[in-house]
């Protein structure tokens, strides 16, 4: 009899909770904005213990991971040291196309990124949970962030701000699978594409382009800047490392891989550029 | 306030410290370890079903405040790993048998991983199962088994004498 009984107040006590969490999950859903209230108030009163434990853990993580990642540390110094030659052979050259293109986006009247003002952020925390790709930045709306701005930094576009307290920013970053950003090819004049993105960690990619796009490997993308877009045009998005016709369905699907180096965010820029603005 | 939720307050910040300080640093392709699921299932394991589903939506809940995933998502799933965990437990899975902790602990994990992005198809958050679950699957489970003694210990700590359970077969077992 006493055992029927507990058995009963643990069905009721796990579906009450159990109903209570869907509760939260629909409210949350639905555009209830308490739990970015809550979210903002409690980071910003945690923030500063975390990031005093995470200075003094951090020699303990970075110890494991060297031993983990050594061989490919190793290789990665190697390139970076390739490229790092070729990068300075090419600074002269660039300087002076960089003069040019000034002269000639100023008389196509095209926006142009450099002329937005920009905050700059430290990145203070990398994809806190596993199933999302976003980083957290150390400025707020105190700082001038809000939310919706785009983010560059390391070659090109790393995101867009989805939450933002007085003191911190949450970026979703391009490579998250809810994020999806238009791009404009430069190979076709009129047509431009959304690119999705599929996954911490994984490539982009571009489904049914009109069979005639001419993609090649390579291709840089840039940001199209249509009216109304999220972002303005001309910030490098990703280069095109696949291209591949479907079957049947008379269109290209494309892979592209970020332009910024995602696994080098130490510090970013945040472009006080809002749609419409 | 009682002593034991005071001790039990502790460890559990103690642990989200750790995850937020260390074990969030520590990725492997990006995917890092989550103690989360190992919290709720050893709650399940010391106090039984209605304990353990209480416990996990509790630590779930403090837990989905720092998350950018939807905000109850963690609080459901750990509170099914608690209760089912604690089912085990009230029907006389014994928390002191070897290697059962982290074996249940590594079970649960992985029942965890794989039910979070299913329930989170339900609410319309399509782009989790893009996660690389498999992966995840592996690195939590092997972590999850791997600190199920430490938080065991811990909670043990927490509970004191009388422990977590209601049930008296669960309360001789302390």
């Amino acid at each position: 009899m006493a055992r029927a009984k507990r058995s009963r107040k643990t069905t009721v006590t796990v579906v009450v909770l159990v109903l209570l969490s869907v509760t939260i999950l629909t409210a949350n859903a639905q555009g209830d904005s308490s739990a970015t209230g809550v979210r903002g108030f409690v980071h910003d009163l945690t923030q500063p213990v975390v990031s005093s434990l995470e200075a003094v853990f951090r020699p303990v993580g970075n110890f494991f991971a060297g031993s983990v990642n050594y061989g490919r540390v190793a290789d990665e110094n190697a390139q970076l040291r390739y490229t790092l030659h070729h990068l300075q052979q090419q600074a002269v050259t660039n300087s002076l196309a960089e003069a040019q293109l000034k002269q000639l986006l100023a008389l196509q009247h095209l926006p142009f990124i450099g002329s937005t003002p920009t905050v700059m952020a430290r990145t203070i925390d990398v994809g806190r949970s596993n199933f999302t790709a976003t980083i957290t930045l150390d400025k707020g709306t105190s700082s001038g962030v809000l939310s919706g701005m785009p983010v560059v930094g390391s070659g090109g576009l790393i995101g867009r701000v989805i939450a933002v307290t007085a003191h911190s920013a949450t970026v979703r970053l391009v490579t998250d699978a809810s994020s999806s950003v238009s791009v404009a090819f430069p190979s076709m004049t009129t047509e431009q594409a959304i690119i999705h993105g599929e996954g911490p960690d994984a490539e982009m990619s571009a489904l049914y382009l009109p069979t005639g796009a001419k993609v090649t490997k390579g291709s840089l993308l840039l940001t199209s800047g249509l009216a109304g877009g999220v972002y303005p045009a001309g910030i490098p998005v990703g280069t095109v490392t696949s291209a591949s016709s479907v079957a049947g369905a008379g269109g290209v699907d494309v892979t592209v891989a970020p332009a910024a180096d995602l696994s080098n965010l130490g510090y970013v820029d945040v472009l006080q550029w809002t749609a419409g603005s | 306030m009682s002593p034991k939720i005071l001790r039990t307050i502790v460890v559990v910040t103690a642990l989200f410290l750790v995850q937020f300080s260390l074990f969030d640093s520590w990725a492997i392709s990006g995917v890092h370890v989550d103690c989360i699921w190992t919290l709720a299932a050893i709650g399940g394991l010391l106090g039984g079903a209605r304990f353990g589903a209480t416990f996990g939506f509790g630590v779930g809940l403090a837990m989905d405040v720092f998350l950018p995933t939807p905000f109850g998502l963690t609080a459901l799933v750990c509170c099914l790993v608690g209760a089912v965990v604690g089912q085990l437990a009230d029907r006389g899975l014994d928390a002191d048998l070897g290697p059962v902790v982290p074996g249940v602990c590594a079970i649960a994990a992985a029942g965890a991983v794989l039910c979070y992005p299913l329930l989170g198809v339900f609410i319309g958050s399509n782009e989790l199962l893009k996660a690389p679950l498999l992966l995840i699957v592996a690195v939590d489970t092997l972590a999850s088994a791997c600190l199920a003694l430490p938080v065991l210990q811990a909670m043990r700590w927490a509970g004191g004498r009388e422990g977590f359970a209601s049930s008296q077969k669960a309360k001789s077992a302390w």
